[in-house]
């Protein structure tokens, strides 16, 4: 059980540190500073859609990473 | 509390016209008119004033009846509570912020303007330099807000109206022959009108200032409606005129570049030489600084309330010890316009401060219709007239006008509504974080989220192998499955303890 919960905590806190990266990477993608855009290949059309589901993705990995790192503290 | 000072019908117009006459007929004219409507952008501009005054009257009912700080939050508190008061208070607060980044963009497009007069080499620096001198009065602009410094609101606004109608009395030995004024009566020319009323619609929101500032009034039931209606008309016709000059002297298919000055400048110079060119500067620069601090003031007040109230952690209503202000939240705040005005997308933050204008003022309509059919009894020193038809007019042109922009396929409107809808989620799941208190519902919200961030992992497995580069493959595949294991531990850890 205690390992259980260890194995979740260490995949919250790698979660919840890709959805902070998704998050970045979405600010700097819209925000090209640093020619993101170009790099990819990414057409205008679909730079709304990409950058709103990069922060929706990001924003659900940090909520639920940070739901299993608080479950293995509480063991 | 009863020596306080209270106010006539006349400071009521000043704080109506302090509040909307402002930054934004710098920033909104130009994409409207030379990418969106043309000429019609002054038909747009009549438009969203009509718009503005039925769902004024929601206004001037709800403040009579409830005159209390904190203008939407608390009608929408009053009527509904809850989610939906978190909600409006949320989305007034997030419109504030792309309204304040949007003014840092129009100071420091202002400034190239100002130096363009006297050396254009000034001018390309300023503009090399954008995101600096944004970082930079933001942070002058925090430590005012801090220090609670006072706007002269009256001030500016006679200066305005003093420059408007010096233009146009000079613009009248120009002549004036607008062509196409009137959208054209089909569908492609009816969507660009609608999406240019939905995108110069912040040029009228400000009014609400009145409203906020109900309580410094005297007899607020009779004073509000008259000041918003006699604002509401009052802008109207001077934004009317100013277009019509503006459109009138600049053809829309006049060649442009990256480092020309807005419409409304290149009209001044045209009508008033030199001398406009410097004054306008000038009007846009004072009242991009004065719109950034108000900004600032709005968004404290709207966090610090909804802290209060318990929505959002204590340590925003947290006021400095020398000067009393809510130095936490003005700060946070001020974070968010930093982020977003150094991105300088002038067309995206006009959207985006539109979409959030559109959906309070819709939120506002239901609380007067749920009001007036849950308190029938309740107090209405001022009621709207043509009920229930003004408040469901309200609620479908708000709505209307989000949509019209995307029909039309604007990438600036789309990424406005997408940033939006993304902040309107994340709010929502703070709420339900911070205000379910039972452990059977966080549970259950733990097996949603688990079971999103499960689905989110699955599709990013599958797309990977279908439409990414092989470089990318492996980095997709780890990241998805770390997002699937992440979520059937929430699933199984969460259904557990439902059960």
């Amino acid at each position: 059980m205690v390992n259980k919960r260890w194995i979740g905590a260490v995949a919250g806190f790698t979660q919840a540190i890709i959805g902070l990266l998704s998050t970045f990477f979405a600010v700097v993608l819209f925000l090209e500073v640093i020619d993101l855009q170009a790099v990819f290949s990414l057409p205008s059309e679909l730079l709304p859609i990409c950058v709103f589901g990069l922060v929706l993705f990001g924003v659900f990995s940090i909520i639920s990473g940070l739901f299993l790192i608080r479950e293995g503290q509480e063991q | 509390m009863g020596d306080e000072k209270k106010y006539g019908l006349v400071s009521a117009i000043i704080m109506g016209l302090g509040g909307a006459i402002g930054f934004e007929i710098f920033a909104l004219l130009n994409y409207a008119y030379f990418d969106l409507a043309g000429p019609s952008m002054i038909s747009a501009l009549f438009f969203c004033g009509i718009i503005n005054l039925i769902t004024m009257l929601s206004y001037s009912e709800l403040s009579a009846a409830i005159p209390e700080v904190g203008g939407e939050y608390t009608y929408t508190k009053v009527a509904f509570g809850g989610f939906i008061s978190f909600m409006a208070g949320s989305i007034r607060w997030l419109a504030s912020v792309f309204g304040g980044a949007l003014a840092a963009v129009v100071f420091v497009n202002q400034l190239g303007v100002l130096f363009s007069v006297f050396s254009p080499t000034f001018q390309d620096l300023v503009l090399a330099n954008a995101s600096i001198l944004i970082v930079g009065v933001v942070v002058i602009l925090v430590i005012l807000a801090i220090r609670g410094v006072e706007e002269a609101t009256t001030f500016i606004v006679g200066a305005f109206l003093a420059i408007f109608l010096i233009f146009l009395a000079m613009s009248m030995s120009y002549t004036l022959n607008p062509q196409n004024v009137v959208p054209e009566a089909s569908g492609e020319g009816l969507a660009v009108f609608f999406a240019a009323t939905a995108y110069l619609f912040p040029m009228f929101v400000g009014m609400r200032a009145l409203v906020a500032g109900a309580p410094q009034l005297k007899d607020p039931g009779k004073n509000v409606p008259r000041a918003l209606m006699v604002t509401t008309i009052l802008l109207t016709v001077v934004y009317f005129l100013v277009a019509y000059v503006a459109v009138g002297v600049v053809p829309a298919d006049t060649p442009r570049t990256a480092t020309d000055p807005p419409l409304l400048n290149m009209a001044a110079a045209t009508i008033m030489g030199p001398i406009g060119a410097v004054l306008f500067a000038l009007a846009g620069i004072f009242a991009s600084i004065s719109s950034v601090g108000t900004a600032m003031t709005v968004q404290s007040s709207l966090l610090g309330g909804m802290s209060r109230d318990g929505y959002l952690p204590k340590i925003l209503v947290k006021a400095h010890k020398r000067f009393g202000t809510r130095y936490v939240a003005i700060i946070a705040s001020s974070l968010c316009v930093l982020v977003f005005g150094t991105s300088g997308a002038v067309e995206f933050l006009g959207y985006a401060a539109s979409f959030g204008s559109l959906l309070v003022f819709a939120l506002v309509n239901l609380s007067l219709i749920k009001l007036r059919r849950t308190r029938p009894r309740m107090e209405r020193p001022f009621k709207a007239p043509l009920y229930p038809l003004t408040p469901l007019i309200g609620i479908v042109m708000s709505v209307l006008l989000l949509g019209f922009p995307i029909i039309l396929r604007d990438v600036n409107a789309e990424s406005a509504l997408l940033s939006s809808i993304g902040m309107v989620a994340i709010v929502s799941v703070m709420y339900y974080l911070r205000m379910v208190k039972r452990e059977i519902d966080f549970n259950r919200l733990r097996t949603a989220v688990g079971g999103i961030c499960f689905g989110a992992g699955l599709l990013l497995v599958l797309l990977s192998f279908v439409v990414m580069p092989p470089s990318v493959q492996i980095i997709a595949v780890a990241v998805g499955l770390i997002s699937m294991v992440a979520g059937i531990f929430n699933i199984f850890a969460s259904s557990h303890k439902i059960d």
